[in-house]
């Protein structure tokens, strides 16, 4: 089961509260299982803050009620040469962009993003899971729910 | 499709491996580098981080023996996030991954029921 990374570099977040829809480019990184067929377990979430001054983020890793329209797929880097391509994508933005799910949160994590940084890992069975192409289970999101310091970002994922 | 051998039999008997870890370094801000231990729920898949601290017992589910967190339907049934995959392999129209903020089924809690393990 091969590895992959999917990042979105030096963007400045949006705040999203839970049920945001259409979401800006840009203002987000979504991750997508791809396919009707595919499963996906996220393996690890790296956050690095640039901001320029004090600047708290509260960020967060939600489902997608709606996928986004059309998404601009940006091929995520296998983690080893000899993997074959993703089928899971992630994308930054979209023809429309997605809603986010008023659902659980499934991962919280809030730093300050002058110069901070977060890293999570998951030990083994301890993953995220989506799965398939259809909403609410197939996509997911990692973006602000509160501050809009710059930040770069990294999902790590698995695909099945 | 019950019965049928999916995508998610390939893990279903793999070990899991104790608990995630979760890095947060603020030093450059002022802050403090805080380490913590992280458990993933087995019903509602959302990641709670560890409270070094708590003095009480954490949840555990019997049948899907390991961690559950503290939110109300998490603690108090066993919606098996690992059946609720099986039921989206099966029928990816099934909003079964997704909780409600109390760790709820946003479907009908017989569909998972009826996919015994």
């Amino acid at each position: 089961m091969a590895a992959y990374s999917h990042g979105a570099v030096g963007y400045t977040p949006v705040a999203h509260a839970d049920s945001a829809s259409a979401l800006a480019n840009a203002s987000y990184q979504a991750l997508r299982a791809g396919s009707a067929t595919a499963l996906v377990r996220i393996l690890e979430v790296f956050i690095g803050g640039e901001a320029t001054s004090s600047t708290v983020n509260r960020m967060a890793l939600r489902r997608l009620s709606t996928n986004g329209s059309t998404p601009t797929d940006v091929a995520p880097a296998p983690l080893n040469v000899y993997s074959v391509a993703a089928v899971a994508q992630g994308y930054v933005a979209a023809t429309t962009g997605p809603t986010i799910a008023a659902t659980q949160h499934l991962l919280n994590l809030a730093f300050n993003a002058f110069g901070g940084i977060v890293r999570w890992v998951a030990a083994p069975g301890e993953e995220i899971y989506i799965a398939t192409a259809t909403a609410p289970n197939a996509e997911v999101c990692l973006d602000s729910i509160s501050g809009t310091g710059v930040v770069s970002q990294d999902i790590k994922f698995e695909s099945l | 499709m019950d019965g049928q051998v999916t995508k998610v039999d390939l893990f279903r008997g793999r070990p899991r491996g104790g608990r995630g870890t979760l890095m947060i370094d603020n030093r450059v801000s002022g802050g403090e580098l805080i380490e913590r231990e992280t458990l993933t729920c087995l019903h509602c898949n959302s990641v709670v981080v560890l409270h070094p601290g708590r003095t009480r017992q954490r949840g555990f589910c019997f049948t899907c023996n390991g961690y559950v967190c503290d939110d109300k339907q998490c603690a108090n049934d066993c919606y098996s996030f690992a059946r609720s995959l099986d039921l989206v392999v099966a029928d990816p129209t099934i909003p079964a991954l997704p909780r409600t903020k109390d760790g709820g089924l946003l479907f009908d809690a017989e569909l998972l029921r009826k996919r015994q393990f």
